[in-house]
C-alpha cells in the first residue's frame, strides 16, 4: 500500500513538473522591442457624398474645365467632337484657369452648366 | 482636386479626369477636400503624355475615354458613394517587435516601418519610450503642445511626434529646438508647405540656421556644408524628413509626385550661416533679430537645374581664377533666364508668379564685395537692376503678359508705379518682383563656391514660401532658450 501510494505521488509530481513545463516560453532569449508610433494623428473630416448623376445629357449643358497645362486642350477637343457625336442635343462649355478657380467663379461657372468634367493635367 | 470638389459640392455633378498614375493622389487629395469617392476618370498615362503633342496625335486616348467620361455623369450613385461614414483609423500609441535577439528586432523594426511607409529608406534608431523622453529633455516645451499641421494629410504635429521622428533620424536632443523651430515655419498657415511636398516640380528645402546655437550644436558652415559628415547637419535634415513623411502621411508616388525625386531627400540642404567670416550682418540680424538670437530660416527651392530653379554654382573655387564681377555677372545671367517664363507666370497655374532668389556666398566673395563697397541690401539692388530688361527687347506676348499681371493684380501694389513705368520707350521690366527678393547668405569654407536656387514669389497654395522662427526652449545649449 505504501509502495503504491509512493508511486503514485512521484508519479504525481513527475507529471505535474512536465505540465508545469510546457507553460515556459519554449524561445530563451526573446527580445521584445516597444518603439512610440511616428505618425501623426489626423483629425476625422466630414465626409461628403457626391452630387447626384444626370439621368440623362440629352439637352443638357456640360463644362469642361482645364488649367491649361500642356496639350489639354488637344484631348478635350477631341473628347467634345466625340461626345457631341454622341449625344447631339447636348452643349459643351470650355472653362479654364487656375488648379483651383475659388468659390466665387466655381459659384459662377456652375450656374451655367449642369454638370462638369474636370482636369488638371495630371 | 479642390476646384472639382468645390463645384460638386455646389450640386453639379462633377467627374475628375485624371492619369492612372495620378489616382492615388487623386484618391488622397479628394479624401483631404472632402469628397472621398468623388465620381473619377483614369486616362492611361503611358499613352496620354506621350501623345498629348496634337489633337491627331492624342485622338485614340480622348476616344477612349469617352463612354468612362458619360458613365460618370449618368450612372446613378452607388450605396458606397452615397456612404457617410469615414474609416476608422485606430493608430496604437506605441508598437512592440518581438524577435530572437536584439539584432533581429531591430532588422524586423527597419523592415516593418519601412513596409508601412513610416521610414525614410535609410536605417533608422528605434523610438523606445526612454530614447524619446532622452530627447525630449532637450526642450522645455511640453510634449503635448501642438505646433500645427503637417500637409498634405493635415496629421497634427506635435513636440512629442516631432522627437520621436528625431530619435529615428538619429539626432541628438540639443538639436531638438532647431528641429521644431523649422518645423514651425513649415507649418504655419502662411506657409505653403502642400507644394513643396507633393508636387511633379520635384521642389525640395533649405533650412538655414543663424545665431550661436549653430556653433554649440556643431553645425557645419564650411566646406562640404551641403554634405555629408556632420551629425547636427545630417540628422536635422533627416528629422525633418521623417517628421514630413510620418506627420504629413507622404509617400512617394502615392501622394509626394516629385517625378525624379530631390537631391539630398533624405536630409535637405541643411547648413549654418558662417557668421565668422561673413563681413555684414547674419541674415537674422538683417531681418531684426539681435545677434544673440538663433534663427531657422525654410526656404522651398527648386532641386534640378536653372530651368527649373535647381541649384546652380555662380563661381569662385581653387580651380580658375575668379573675380567678384564675373560671379555678379553668372548671378544675372541665372536671373534672366527666367524670362523664358515671362509669358506663363499667371497666379494659380503651375507657373504662378517669377522666383526668389537664394543666394549663398562664400566668405571670400562677400568679403571682396564688402570692400568694394556692396552691403547685402545694395547687392539686392544691383541684381534686381541689373536683371531688367530694356522695354524696346520685350516681345508684344511678352509686354501683354505684363500688362495682363497688373490688370489681374499679380503685382503687388506698392510696385505697381514701377511696373507700370517701365513699360514706356526707354523703360526697364523688372523680372524680380522687387529688391528683397534676393535672399543672401554667406556660408561655405575658403575656398568655396558660390550658388543659388529659386522658387516662386507667390506659391501657388500658400502666401510664402520662406519663413524665419526663431528657436527657442532650448534646455541643453546657451542658446536658442
Amino acid at each position: 500500500m505504501k509502495g503504491k501510494r509512493l508511486w503514485f505521488l512521484t508519479t504525481a509530481v513527475t507529471a505535474g513538473f512536465f505540465m508545469a513545463l510546457s507553460h515556459v516560453s519554449p524561445v530563451h532569449g526573446e527580445v521584445t522591442l516597444e518603439v512610440l508610433n511616428p505618425r501623426g494623428e489626423i483629425a476625422p473630416l466630414p465626409i461628403g457624398v457626391p452630387a447626384p448623376r444626370l439621368a440623362t445629357l440629352a439637352g443638357k449643358t456640360v463644362g469642361i474645365y482645364w488649367n491649361n497645362k500642356a496639350g489639354g486642350s488637344y484631348f478635350w477637343d477631341v473628347a467634345e467632337a466625340e461626345l457631341k457625336a454622341k449625344v447631339p442635343s447636348a452643349k459643351f462649355v470650355r472653362y479654364d484657369g487656375p488648379f483651383d478657380p475659388g468659390d466665387a467663379r466655381a459659384a459662377a461657372m456652375a450656374k451655367e452648366v449642369d454638370a462638369f468634367f474636370y482636369g488638371v493635367g495630371d | 482636386m479642390a476646384g472639382s470638389v468645390r463645384i460638386d459640392k455646389i450640386g453639379k455633378p462633377v467627374v475628375f479626369v485624371v492619369t492612372d498614375n495620378f489616382i492615388h493622389d487623386a484618391k488622397s487629395a479628394a479624401e483631404d477636400t472632402g469628397i472621398p469617392r468623388l465620381r473619377m476618370v483614369t486616362v492611361p498615362a503611358d499613352e496620354y503624355y506621350k501623345r498629348r503633342v496634337s489633337r491627331e496625335e492624342v485622338a485614340p486616348v480622348a476616344v477612349a475615354a469617352v463612354d468612362a467620361l458619360i458613365d460618370g455623369l449618368l450612372r446613378p450613385l452607388t450605396e458606397e458613394e452615397r456612404g457617410t461614414t469615414a474609416k476608422q483609423v485606430e493608430m496604437a500609441p506605441t508598437i512592440k517587435i518581438i524577435a530572437e535577439s536584439y539584432d533581429a528586432a531591430l532588422e524586423k523594426f527597419n523592415q516593418l516601418f519601412l513596409d508601412n511607409h513610416w521610414g525614410s529608406g535609410l536605417p533608422l534608431v528605434p523610438p523606445t519610450p526612454e530614447r524619446v523622453k532622452r530627447m525630449l529633455a532637450g526642450t522645455m516645451r511640453s510634449p503635448q503642445e501642438v505646433i500645427g499641421t503637417v500637409a498634405p494629410k493635415n496629421g497634427k504635429a506635435t513636440i512629442e511626434k516631432i522627437a520621436v521622428n528625431a530619435v529615428m533620424a538619429g539626432a541628438r536632443p540639443e538639436y531638438l529646438p532647431v528641429i521644431i523651430a523649422a518645423m514651425e515655419a513649415l507649418t504655419d498657415r502662411s506657409y505653403d508647405l502642400l507644394h513643396v511636398m507633393a508636387s511633379t516640380g520635384s521642389f525640395t528645402l533649405q533650412i538655414v540656421v543663424n545665431g550661436p546655437i549653430a556653433e554649440e550644436i556643431g553645425m557645419n558652415s564650411g566646406i562640404g556644408l551641403l554634405g555629408y559628415g556632420f551629425r547636427a547637419n545630417n540628422t536635422i535634415g533627416h528629422a525633418l524628413r521623417l517628421s514630413l513623411i510620418n506627420l504629413g502621411h507622404l509617400w512617394p508616388g502615392e501622394n509626394d509626385m516629385a517625378l525624379i525625386g530631390r537631391p539630398s531627400s533624405h536630409t535637405f540642404y541643411v547648413f549654418s550661416e558662417n557668421e565668422r567670416n561673413d563681413p555684414w550682418e547674419p541674415y537674422h540680424v538683417s531681418l531684426g533679430y539681435k545677434k544673440g538670437d538663433s534663427c531657422v530660416t525654410v526656404s522651398t527651392v527648386g532641386s534640378y537645374s536653372a530651368s527649373l530653379s535647381g541649384l546652380v554654382a555662380f563661381g569662385g573655387g581653387a580651380v580658375f581664377p575668379w573675380t567678384p564681377q564675373s560671379l555678379l555677372d553668372n548671378m544675372v545671367r541665372t536671373i534672366k533666364m527666367s524670362r523664358d517664363m515671362m509669358t506663363v507666370w499667371k497666379f494659380g497655374t503651375a507657373v504662378p508668379s517669377p522666383g526668389k532668389q537664394f543666394l549663398v556666398l562664400h566668405p571670400e566673395f562677400a568679403m571682396e564685395l564688402n570692400r568694394k563697397g556692396f552691403t547685402r541690401k545694395k547687392l539686392q539692388e544691383y541684381l534686381y537692376e541689373q536683371s531688367r530688361i530694356p522695354y524696346e527687347q520685350l516681345s508684344p506676348k511678352e509686354i501683354a503678359s505684363v500688362r495682363r499681371r497688373l490688370a489681374d493684380r499679380e503685382i503687388p501694389d506698392d510696385q505697381v508705379a514701377v511696373f507700370e513705368e517701365s513699360l514706356k520707350p526707354g523703360g526697364m521690366v523688372p523680372l524680380l518682383i522687387r529688391p528683397e527678393h534676393s535672399y543672401i547668405f554667406v556660408a561655405g569654407g575658403i575656398p568655396g563656391y558660390s550658388f543659388g536656387t529659386s522658387y516662386f514669389s507667390t506659391p501657388p497654395y500658400g502666401a510664402t514660401a520662406v519663413l524665419t522662427k526663431a528657436i527657442r526652449g532650448a534646455v541643453l545649449t546657451k542658446a536658442g532658450r
